[in-house]
């Protein structure tokens, strides 16, 4: 169990920097995973995308995938 | 120099941003196609089904109307049993007054 999900810690992030994280869910329906979009306020935007066995996984791997990318472009620039 | 170096950064984070977003379009585009395409699958299906039903509504009333057919052909036997009872029954009084 991870004491510090990614969501918190983009939200926390977000907090800091002042970007908005705002996600858009998608069921399995007829698909094999549930599917997660996140769209960071940054500067320039960005959109990453999450799947898992659940809206919970889902959205985990999503803020996974965005801090992911954060990290990968320095905070130095948004 | 400096100013060089920002757009250098600019550049590698804006190509950073495209193939992360491009890979999440890439996602839509492929879940949207198995959407359609089970749609299809699912219009086909139900379009069979259909059919199919619509062929055993058919059959129900063929059947329907060959049970009331045989309803009318038994009462019709039935009458005719008792009649031809009747006539037997009143024959053997006949001839036992005879005798």
């Amino acid at each position: 169990v991870n004491c510090f999900p990614m969501k918190d810690q983009l939200l926390y992030l977000g907090n800091l920097l002042g970007f908005e994280v705002s996600y858009s869910d998608y069921p399995k329906g007829n698909h094999n995973e549930f599917l997660s979009i996140i769209m960071l306020s940054t500067n320039p935007p960005q959109i990453c995308h999450g799947i898992g066995t659940s809206s919970e996984e889902s959205r985990e791997d999503a803020a996974r995938c965005a801090l992911k990318i954060l990290s990968e472009m320095g905070l130095n620039h948004m | 120099k400096q100013d060089m170096a920002k757009t250098i950064t600019e550049k590698y984070n804006y190509q950073l941003t495209l193939n992360n977003t491009r890979s999440t379009v890439n996602i839509l585009m492929e879940r949207l196609k198995k959407s359609d395409s089970d749609v299809e699958q699912l219009k086909a299906e139900l379009e069979s089904v259909q059919l199919a039903k619509r062929t055993l509504e058919q059959s129900y009333l063929q059947l329907q109307s060959e049970l009331e057919k045989m309803r009318t052909q038994l009462s019709d036997s039935e009458e005719a049993l008792s009649s031809l009872r009747d006539s037997s029954e009143t024959l053997q009084k006949e001839e036992r007054i005879e005798a």
